[in-house]
């Protein structure tokens, strides 16, 4: 009889154990992951992307870009603050130009060179507070459904480039940016 | 006479050339390109823009023509590309795994001279003379191997960089070298100041534990930083061994 009790209390244990792991499997569903997340923005012609607002507050940290009394600050994925700093001790926040999906810029006499979407955009900006789109990028269908196959970041998930799926009611993808995402369930 | 006007004309030339050059250096004239600091991913040299993409290639756009930017190249430089650093005829690129140096002096077509390799981390370069300048991260989501340094790299010898001196660092991001000062960001941590009085044994002048730094650069008698407080500016101030802070715009977080 005590035998047969432990037989059950085993039994128990046993199927409990069980639905525990089927408990965990269930919350290990909800992983997290390196990969891709997309940019909208409203329209993937960047003439209608591209122009210069008022300045904004700086709000984080971004690539900089100095070009004679003009100092370049990068707000990832959405443009530049555009510093009049003549005068270092009173620079002058200007304006800022939206290039929506950029974060690397260099410019050459009055032209700036911006990624945009994994190419490079041109824009006139002998008037910063007037910047013109003196070349423009066109989008692949490719780009827009994928992220970039970087070979540095498949090492995360073998040779998996997991990625948030494109959600077209969102907009238009014109970039993506590289972070962490929890349950993507698309992958390249 | 006529010898003497051409005599005059002739140095006229020279002196116009000189001037022309010294502005160019300055980054001031219109024609010129710009700099951007040590974590760019874009350069331009010339009538060349080169540009890493997806980490892994180098594209060289021709933009001779200041309004347009055409892709005339691409070359596969491996495996973690981030950062480009343009110094003379080279590109020095940071790098997942090193330091990689190529020889621009053809324009269009960079051509791979050598590479140093180190341990997996973040890591831009700055060049000036003889040294490069590497710093190393493992701090954050992708750069996972515990190293934290600056690195002093010898590349007299630019087919051969051979590693000079390891400064251990807590979290550092961009950098610039200038003349005999070197300025390190070390991400939320700070920034440091360094004596580059012996280009190959840089010294520790001062460590600003609270501003943050992530990019960096140095104009000469001052420099910029930007971080997660804003925008800093400050001038070298050597003989009181101390910065002297110029403006801030600060950062407004929402």
């Amino acid at each position: 009889m005590k035998k047969h009790n432990t037989r059950i209390a085993l039994m128990v244990a046993a199927i409990a154990f069980v639905f525990s792991s089927c408990d965990r499997t269930a919350t290990e569903s909800r992983w997290t992951t390196m990969g891709y997340k997309p940019i909208y923005a409203t329209s993937a012609n960047l003439n209608e992307l591209v122009r210069s607002s008022a300045a904004r507050p700086l709000t984080g940290s971004g690539k900089i870009y100095v070009k004679g009394n003009l100092l370049l600050i990068n707000k990832p994925y959405e443009g530049i603050h555009v510093v009049d700093n003549a005068d270092p001790s009173n620079p002058k926040n200007l304006s800022f130009v939206e290039i929506p999906g950029n974060l690397d810029v260099a410019m050459k006499g009055d032209y700036l060179y911006a990624d945009f979407a994994g190419q490079i955009a041109v824009i006139d900006l002998k008037d910063v507070s007037n910047p013109k789109l003196v070349q423009g990028v066109s989008l692949s269908t490719e780009f827009q459904q994928y992220p970039p196959n970087s070979a540095s970041n498949t090492m995360w998930q073998g040779s998996r480039v997991y990625f948030e799926c494109p959600n077209p009611k969102k907009g238009v993808v014109i970039g993506w940016v590289f972070t962490e995402l929890s349950n993507p369930k698309c992958y390249r | 006479m006529k010898k003497f006007i051409l005599y005059s004309a002739l140095s006229a030339l020279l002196l116009f050339a000189c001037s022309k050059e010294s502005g160019m250096s300055s980054n001031d004239i219109g024609t010129t390109t710009g700099e951007g600091g040590s974590m760019a991913a874009m350069t331009i040299k010339g009538n060349y823009l080169y540009r890493l993409e997806g980490g892994n290639t180098i594209e060289v756009y021709d933009i001779s023509s200041d309004s347009s930017a055409k892709v005339v190249r691409t070359v596969n430089g491996g495996e973690g590309l981030e950062t480009i650093f343009p110094y003379q005829n080279y590109l020095f690129l940071g790098t997942t795994t090193g330091m990689l140096i190529y020889d621009i002096s053809s324009g269009a077509n960079p051509t791979f001279i050598s590479r140093y390799d180190h341990v997996f981390s973040c890591d831009p370069v700055v060049v000036q003379g003889k040294y490069a300048y590497v710093t190393l991260r493992s701090n954050g989501t992708r750069c996972f191997r515990a190293v934290n340094q600056l690195e002093v790299i010898d590349i007299s010898d630019i087919t051969n960089p051979q590693l000079l001196k390891v400064i251990s660092m807590l979290n550092p991001h961009g950098l610039d070298a200038d003349g005999e000062n070197l300025v390190v960001a070390e991400g939320s941590r700070g920034f440091k100041w360094f004596d580059l009085a012996n280009p190959e044994d840089p010294t520790l002048i001062s460590f600003e534990n609270t501003v943050p730094g992530y990019d960096i650069i140095s104009l000469g008698d001052r420099f910029i930083l930007v971080g997660d407080k804003g925008l800093y500016q400050y001038n070298y101030n050597k003989t009181a061994g101390k910065l002297d802070l110029l403006s801030i715009i600060p950062v407004n977080k929402k």
